[in-house]
């Protein structure tokens, strides 16, 4: 690994990374050009061009400025939030197959909905009707939030008793993993069929939810994320040269893990509140940024924003445009998209190059 | 004489199975007056089953039944609500969790040690047996191998059936077997006579609406956004009760549908079912109103014809199983077509069935309504 061989402008790399980032562009235009209403790409651009349209009652503004646009950001900023949240939790375990969902944040989230969504309207706490309002959809993001919140300190916790070496962190969250995936089964033993099906529905992952009231806090998760890339990439670059190195250029890497656990965690824990857990782009879009630039965390994490971005984007058009208009859940789109990557990945291992962070 | 009672049993059944299949394809028939009287209640029954007797169940299995049935496990609350509608209710020892959490049913039931077999979708088979049943009713085409699975459980004595009880299809064959089964003959050819004349009477109306004028409707199903497709129940309905769907092109029964293809596909009407709401335990219609109102605040929804005309309806399924399924179909049809359909008191119809299924006064019970906003006078 040579990383200040290199220097920091590249040329070459900042060209890739800023055409990365401009090609996020089309991307944005064609989804929100596509969907289910067919719309002229005149009609399109025109309310495009009209942020506050004279006539807002026309049905073509509301389609782009309610539907397509929001989830359009949404997909975006998930994409890239759950991107740089992979390549973080990649870079303090060393494990190119680790990421949020592996410290247990999705199980977390999800067992959180599961309680609403189902012990809440099994005791009877909240009637079931309320959950398919926009309050009592806040009520499941809120509840999904706590558990993953608390989940994320006990997690901590369990990691500064048995200090913060990559393998324990991998280890505790898998631990974790399971037991909150007991608690779901147990849920949805219990579960009467409709709140089943709407649970279900819920751990699939959708970007439906996005409304503009939810895209302040999923701006809010961007900073702190942008915040993160900032803070940690020199640091990672000298953790991945292993503990004892990093020590010797003034790491800790204790508090390293520690910082870089709970931030990425936490980001994490929002958007997928509010979306429901969308599987493989954490594990995905770090592993093409790192074809595309390299392992150096200073280029990887801008690069891992972008491609998050695009990825998760163009997953959401598929899931919306592929049947319509049937709405696939964009989980099963970003199943299926991972699970051909990594084989296809595992095809071409040329002695485990290509796996290696 | 047994021959001739058999005889006149199986011709009777063959009829009544030919008028509930061809009843959605009469075109020229002759409504019947809704408001008939009731058959008059004599003591002594006119058909006496002498046991054994061998049916055919919806699931084509020859079931012997050695005597009459007295301790009856049930799967769901559609089977509960036709057993209690026989007036054999109490011989119900073991139901799903569905009967057992429904305070109305208890009630009825009167009595407090039913066995709680499980869920519907995985009935335990001990506790099945724990509860001693000479004979146990199934879905016949929903979860029918997990059915079976707990069938074969179950010592020799146990004898099984199958009926769906839900589908119009086989609904009112069923209840005769049912009859049979039970030595209720009498009680199941009334409540056959009685929702299967009301049924013709709508689908005989609706058939005459002409394809022009035929009312463009989405039907959501009980998950956000989950439209009605073919395959559905509710599709069922709609296309009974003389509607279109506008997502009857879809070739899945609950897809979740994208917002934008309602507004494009632009409905007249707009209905939502619940089974959430229970009018007869619950204290107020909020939860109908919630529903109704995240309906029309859907960004973008003001323009569809539906909201704009104050055409959207939410109403809940509760008790509306069974021969319910009638009332869901005339509440349907009375929603697209106010004014073909105003000689329909749908509150009547819905107290009616609470009647038949035991409850005494269900005006005093069931105080709220089905329907969020109510129905059109027409």
């Amino acid at each position: 690994m040579k990383i200040n061989a290199t220097p920091f402008f590249s040329f070459k790399r900042i060209l890739l990374i800023s055409s990365l980032f401009l090609a996020i562009i089309p991307v944005s235009f064609l989804s929100i050009a596509i969907g289910a209403y067919n719309l002229p790409i005149s009609d399109v651009v025109k309310c495009l061009l009209n942020p506050h349209g004279e006539n807002p009652a026309i049905i073509a503004y509301t389609i782009v400025w309610f539907y397509r646009i929001p989830r359009t950001i949404g997909a975006l900023i998930t994409g890239a939030v759950l991107a740089v949240a992979g390549a973080l939790i990649q870079g303090i375990t060393r494990n190119p197959l680790a990421s949020p969902f592996t410290l247990g944040v999705s199980s977390a989230a999800s067992f959180g909905a599961g309680l609403v969504i189902i012990a809440g309207v099994k005791l009877a706490l909240l009637p079931q009707v309320f959950l398919q309002t926009p309050e009592g959809y806040m009520i499941i993001t809120l509840a999904a939030f706590t558990i993953c919140f608390l989940h994320t300190l006990l997690i901590l916790t369990l990691l500064f008793i048995k200090g913060f070496s990559p393998e324990s962190i991998v280890l505790a969250g898998i631990a974790m993993a399971y037991m909150y995936s007991a608690g779901i089964t147990f849920l949805e033993y219990f579960a009467g069929e409709s709140s089943l099906k709407e649970y279900i529905f819920w751990i699939m992952g959708d970007l439906t939810r996005v409304n503009w009231g939810k895209i302040y806090f999923l701006l809010a998760t961007l900073l702190i994320t942008i915040l993160a890339v900032y803070l940690f990439a020199w640091d990672l670059n000298a953790l991945s040269l292993g503990d004892d190195v990093a020590k010797s250029l003034g790491v800790d890497p204790r508090k390293l893990r520690f910082k870089v656990a709970f931030m990425a965690s936490l980001t994490t824990a929002t958007v997928i509140s509010i979306t429901g857990p969308i599987p493989f782009i954490c594990i995905m879009a770090p592993h093409i940024a790192r074809l595309i630039i390299g392992s150096d965390n200073r280029y990887l994490l801008p690069t891992s924003i972008a491609i998050g971005s695009i990825l998760l984007t163009i997953s959401d058009i598929i899931a919306r445009t592929a049947l319509k208009p049937i709405e696939l859940p964009v989980g099963a789109v970003t199943n299926a998209l991972g699970a051909s990557f990594f084989i296809s990945m595992y095809m071409s291992i040329k002695k485990g190059k290509v796996m290696s962070i | 004489m047994l021959k001739m009672k058999l005889v006149a049993i199986t011709v009777s059944m063959v009829l009544i199975a030919i008028i509930a299949y061809f009843a959605g394809y009469y075109t020229s028939y002759i409504p019947m007056p809704v408001s008939m009287p009731r058959p008059q209640q004599i003591g002594i029954s006119k058909f006496k089953v002498v046991y054994p007797i061998t049916i055919v169940d919806s699931a084509g299995r020859n079931v012997t039944i050695e005597k009459e049935p007295q301790r009856v496990v049930v799967v769901s609350s559609t089977h509960e609500m036709v057993l209690l509608a026989l007036g054999i209710g109490n011989r119900t020892v073991g139901a799903s969790d569905t009967v057992i959490q429904d305070p109305i049913f208890m009630a009825l039931l009167q009595k407090r040690d039913i066995v709680n077999i499980g869920k519907f979708s995985s009935p335990s088979a001990e506790a099945i047996i724990s509860a001693n049943p000479d004979l146990v009713i199934f879905y016949a085409s929903f979860y029918k191998r997990v059915y079976d699975e707990v069938a074969a459980k179950l010592p020799p004595t146990v004898k099984v059936v199958y009926f769906d009880l839900y589908k119009i299809s086989t609904m009112f064959e069923e209840i005769y077997k049912l009859g049979l089964i039970f030595n209720k003959v009498d009680k199941a050819l009334e409540l056959i006579s009685k929702w299967s004349s009301r049924f013709t009477y709508i689908v005989g109306k609706a058939t005459e609406i002409m394809p022009s004028s035929r009312v463009r409707t989405f039907f959501e199903g009980y998950t956000e956004l989950a439209a009605a497709g073919p395959g559905s129940g509710w599709h069922q309905i709609l296309t009974l009760a003389g509607g279109t769907n506008i997502f009857g092109d879809i070739p899945q029964p609950y897809p979740k549908i994208s917002p934008e293809s309602v507004i494009e596909r632009n409905p007249d009407v707009i209905i939502k079912v619940t089974a959430a709401f229970n009018p007869c335990v619950d204290n107020s219609t909020k939860p109908l109103e919630n529903l109704y109102n995240t309906i029309i605040s859907r960004p973008g929804w003001k323009s569809i014809s539906a909201v704009a005309n104050n055409r959207v309806y939410v109403y809940t399924t509760k008790y509306l199983d069974g021969p319910g399924y009638v009332i869901q179909l005339a509440l349907v049809a009375k929603l697209l077509y106010p004014n073909i359909f105003k000689d329909i008191n749908i509150d009547q119809w819905i107290l009616d069935w609470l009647k038949d299924m035991g409850l005494a006064e269900p005006e005093k019970v069931c105080k709220l309504s089905w329907v969020y906003p109510s129905i059109p006078s027409g």
